[in-house]
């Protein structure tokens, strides 16, 4: 029995932390690569509708966004709680607005490279056609015909 | 000159140093989530609205304000409306009611200012499933190839014959 007995006395060893910034590094390479940079601070809630034909949008500098949802509860106070319109980083104060939007976007790229802009319709599942009827009537009048509506893995 | 054991250095804050980016990096990006049902708008031009009422090529998908699927007039399940849309563009002519060829069906997509938007997103969404299965199984039975495995020139002749064209417009 006193084989299994420990020699008492002696202090165990502290655990080694030297491998946990490699463990860190690790995770910090993940978020690198996975993530990308927020460009605009949404100014309108947004949840995505669910779909399954999903294609992914690949010329991240040739998209254009525009938001729809209801302000968040900071802005709720200035802008009402009815669903607006967000382009880059304010609210549009009426429809018309994304017409100079388009033309201000699309005089930032090069000229061959227009037919290829796409415009990411952001919008949130609880809106109403209107507001979406509405800015593809204003999207028709510029010719920014490419569209993509957003939305997420449908999971079944 | 005395020799001096080399000293060793503390790494013992690197870990928080690597922790300070990591939230930095947490904080600062998001998720990338761009993606979404690709369409295609028709040119504006009020002189050509509404000229293709009553087509047998034309499919006449309607979405009311409650929230209800009309095809044709009548009401429907969702889960018909695939089955429907894949008779009306692989009909070759043989019901007078559906299209005459693959080329030339279009779907009219209608809907009320009222519709919610989560609704029209999964009826458009059954829309291009619909025809995402009619393009694998042509795919299948032309070039005896699944749709992922074709190279550039058979897909540019499977969508030319098989055109996605879907109407937007309020009613």
């Amino acid at each position: 029995m006193s084989k299994f007995k420990k020699d008492g006395g002696k202090e165990t060893p502290a655990i080694s932390t030297a491998s946990l910034p490699d463990i860190i590094f690790i995770l910090l390479f993940f978020f690198m690569v996975a993530t990308v940079m927020r460009e605009t601070e949404l100014m309108v809630q947004i949840a995505y509708p669910k779909a399954t034909e999903l294609q992914k949008l690949e010329k991240k500098s040739l998209v254009n966004y525009i938001y729809v949802g209801s302000p968040t509860t900071n802005h709720e106070q200035k802008y009402g709680s009815a669903p607006r319109i967000q382009l880059n980083d304010r609210i549009a104060d009426k429809v018309e607005d994304i017409r100079d939007f388009i033309l201000q976007e699309r005089s930032k790229v090069d000229e061959n490279l227009i037919g290829s802009l796409t415009t990411s319709l952001r919008v949130d599942k609880d809106v109403t056609m209107g507001i979406v009827s509405d800015i593809k009537q204003e999207l028709r009048k510029v010719q920014a015909l490419k569209i993509n509506y957003s939305a997420v893995q449908k999971l079944d | 000159m005395k020799k001096r054991k080399a000293t060793e250095i503390n790494a013992s804050s690197m870990s928080d140093i690597a922790f300070l980016l990591l939230v930095f990096f947490l904080l600062v990006t998001t998720f990338n989530t761009d993606e979404g049902i690709q369409a295609q708008l028709p040119p504006w031009d009020p002189a050509a609205e509404e000229t293709i009422e009553n087509d047998r090529n034309v499919l006449k998908v309607l979405i009311n304000q409650r929230n209800e699927l009309l095809v044709e007039n009548e009401l429907i399940r969702t889960e018909e409306l695939k089955s429907i849309v894949q008779q009306h563009v692989n009909n070759w002519g043989s019901k007078s009611n559906y299209s005459v060829s693959p080329d030339r069906a279009v779907i009219s997509l209608k809907n009320k200012r009222e519709t919610s938007y989560q609704f029209y997103i999964s009826i458009y969404d059954e829309l291009m499933a619909a025809y995402r299965e009619i393009l694998e199984n042509a795919a299948m039975s032309k070039f005896q190839l699944p749709l992922q495995a074709l190279g550039e020139d058979h897909r540019l002749q499977l969508s030319k014959q098989y055109p996605i064209l879907i109407s937007e417009a309020e009613f």
